[in-house]
């Protein structure tokens, strides 16, 4: 183990320590050798506690948990023996008495002369500790402190929403993927990582790398944000403290350039990753009986992104989290559906096949999908088709099929072309365009290709059961996860029926699966 | 609820316990009275250089409520002090460690007192600060801020004593 040593005259020693029964006293022996203070005038601080001679090494550890690395503080104290040193302590007895009545003898102010000297040469090369020095202002810590709740809390918009709704944000937060995200800081530091705008911010900005770097930290800010309350108060602190720090002088500056530095970067690389976030989302959610639909509201809001860049937060906007989850219940999607903003936004979007491809090429994963289906590109290339998706009650049909659909625990052919036909299409042609494509035979290749989006990137986001996995026996369920089990086994997960319950709450993301598993081994 | 706000205050001081401690380069150093109770710390500040207290070596309490960060800590200095803002017992008296809201004297600003902002090491840099430029304002021991006005070399005197009394203590 090793020790370090801040003398107060500024030097900085490194002392090992091999053996425990050590005493604190021929610790200062060894240190006197280093620093050249004699052991007896030595006085060592250690998280705010003075070592006395006596104490062990080992009481240092079981009494304050010294460590490996940790910092002790050396100050000169006066020593109990030597010259000068005796006669003022010899004094201090007296010295009250006399310093309260205001009488100074002649002998003892020449002892306080004395005393003053040394004291002052003492002091001169004290220089306890660089008070000032560092960051320890308040507006340093406040400015550490800042950008990584912006990043963390997650880009303010989806903050801003989630805040809005206290109970949303329970329910994300105490969500087992959440959870396991919150026992896992490296995963969440590893996913940052993986933006690349986010990267480069970090190597630019040591410092902030250094804060992301940190589990700790990481896993304060989650916890700060799983708690609205605090959450709360913590936004509002981070609003008087800027408030604070824009009074002082030169602060707005400090400010500014904070903000152009660190902040922007940041929110840009933020916005990314929410943009990322949603594709992914929504395609590991494949299985869910909103898959279709709320592809279509990613469409919507990467359509409203576009919009809200282009004239600032003009379109309204939707919880881009709200894609994300599983409790879109129809209702809501019918009403949204048949909002006409929504609905002309929709016909606006779809009149034009080159607006719906530009969007879907600016987003990679989106773009990969796209070209691994490319009968999906025909069909969004076709004006015919996509004018009936901007048909509000074809949307609806096709979302209560794609419920009717998803509650056949199996894929059954039998019932998508005559739930297709009970439906009133509007026009004609656009359902031969849709009957005409194997489309069901596409739907289990596309969830395939779904899960298998999910899996390469943000896996963690799955975190609901699906409804129809969820009422399988286990049996069943087996039959279902076959091949993923396959991969468990071989990955060396043998317990089948952890396996499978893992699987069931990741709906079949073997790499989240595993990453379930694994929190799960290590309690 | 209570349970669940004093867990939270526990583990905010137990993060900035822990980053005093990792970034120690500070007048002072901090700990715990008792391991398993981290709402009372040990801390020992030392005298801020090129002033009066240079040298000395302070002892001193911090006891946080149940409720910390909302309220402030309290801060007494078990060393002798001999301080315009600290009183005879050696509770330190310092505005931002007053709880939040205004004053009811309207004598602070509400932006001078307690808010959630602070740390403990914000609090302990005022603290020192204090120690460099005592405020006679608002005096806690008026016979510390008579003398600090009127008799500067007894003053002196006294502090001079309880810094090295500081240093002989242990």
């Amino acid at each position: 183990m090793k020790v370090n040593i801040k003398a107060s005259t500024g030097g900085k020693y490194t002392i090992s320590v091999e053996d425990l029964s050590e005493t604190v006293g021929s610790f200062k022996g060894r240190l006197a050798e280093l620093c050249g203070i004699p052991a007896e005038n030595q006085r060592l601080i250690f998280k705010g506690h003075i070592l006395k001679d006596v104490q062990t090494m080992n009481d240092l550890k079981e009494k304050h948990g010294l460590e490996d690395g940790q910092t002790m503080h050396l100050v000169r104290g006066a020593g109990a023996s030597g010259g000068p040193n005796n006669t003022t302590s010899s004094n201090s007895g007296v010295q009250p008495n006399t310093a309260s009545h205001n009488q100074s003898l002649g002998s003892s102010s020449g002892n306080w002369n004395t005393f003053s000297t040394s004291q002052t040469t003492s002091g001169s090369n004290a220089q306890p500790f660089n008070m000032f020095g560092g960051n320890s202002t308040p507006s340093g810590t406040n400015s550490s402190g800042l950008p990584n709740m912006e990043s963390f809390g997650n880009m303010a918009n989806v903050q801003q929403q989630l805040m809005q709704n206290p109970e949303l944000m329970r329910q994300v937060m105490n969500s087992p993927m959440m959870q396991s995200l919150l026992q896992n800081p490296e995963l969440m530091r590893s996913m940052m990582m993986n933006n690349p705008q986010m990267r480069q911010l970090m190597e630019q900005n040591p410092e902030l790398s250094h804060v992301m770097n940190d589990p700790q930290v990481l896993r304060q800010a989650m916890e700060m944000a799983s708690n609205p309350s605090l959450m709360a108060e913590m936004m509002r602190n981070t609003d008087r403290a800027m408030a604070n720090i824009e009074m002082m002088p030169g602060g707005f500056d400090a400010l500014r350039r904070m903000y152009s530095n660190i902040q922007e970067p940041l929110y840009q690389s933020a916005s990314e990753m929410t943009g990322n976030n949603e594709s992914t989302d929504n395609t590991s959610e494949a299985t869910a009986p909103t898959s279709q639909s709320n592809h279509f509201t990613a469409l919507n809001n990467d359509n409203n992104n576009n919009h809200n860049n282009a004239s600032t937060n003009s379109g309204a906007t939707f919880n881009p989290f709200g894609t994300s989850f599983p409790a879109v219940d129809p209702n809501t999607m019918a009403t949204l559906l048949e909002n006409p903003g929504v609905q002309q936004m929709l016909q606006n979007m779809f009149s034009d096949p080159s607006t719906v491809e530009s969007v879907l090429m600016s987003n990679p994963q989106l773009r990969q999908m796209v070209e691994s289906n490319p009968q999906m590109m025909n069909m969004l290339r076709n004006p015919d088709f996509l004018r009936t998706m901007s048909n509000p009650q074809f949307l609806r049909t096709m979302f209560q099929l794609q419920q009717a659909f998803q509650s056949s625990t199996n894929p059954n052919t039998a019932t998508f072309p005559s739930s297709t036909n009970s439906n009133n299409m509007s026009s004609t042609t656009s359902t031969n365009t849709f009957q005409s494509n194997p489309t069901v035979s596409s739907t289990p290749d596309m969830s395939s290709l779904f899960s298998f989006l999910g899996s390469s990137s943000f896996a963690n986001n799955a975190s609901f059961v699906d409804p129809a996995i969820a009422n399988m026996n286990e049996e069943q369920l087996e039959q279902h996860f076959h091949n993923q089990l396959e991969q468990l086994r071989e990955m060396g997960f043998l317990d089948k029926q952890m396996c499978l319950e893992a699987l069931k709450y990741t709906n079949g993301n073997v790499a989240a699966a595993v990453e379930r598993l694994l929190n799960q081994f290590g309690g | 609820m209570a349970g669940r706000q004093q867990s939270q205050a526990a583990l905010l001081l137990m993060k900035q316990l822990k980053e005093l401690n990792r970034n120690p380069d500070c007048g002072f150093s901090a700990g715990l009275v008792d391991e398993t109770n981290p709402f009372e710390w040990q801390v020992i500040l030392s005298g801020p250089p090129d002033t009066l207290y240079e040298g000395g070596v302070f002892k001193a309490r911090l006891v946080f409520p149940p409720d910390y960060p909302v309220m402030p800590p309290t801060m007494r200095f078990t060393s002798e002090m001999w301080h315009p803002n600290v009183y005879q017992d050696g509770r330190v008296c310092i505005s931002i460690l007053h709880p939040p809201g205004d004053d009811p004297h309207n004598y602070e600003d509400a932006s001078e007192r307690w808010t959630a902002v602070h740390t403990v090491e914000s609090i302990l840099v005022s603290v020192i600060s204090m120690l460099a430029s005592p405020n006679d304002e608002s005096p806690a021991n008026l016979d510390a801020a008579k003398e600090w006005r009127e008799d500067q070399q007894l003053f002196k005197k006294k502090v001079r004593r309880i810094v090295r009394k500081s240093q002989e203590e242990w």
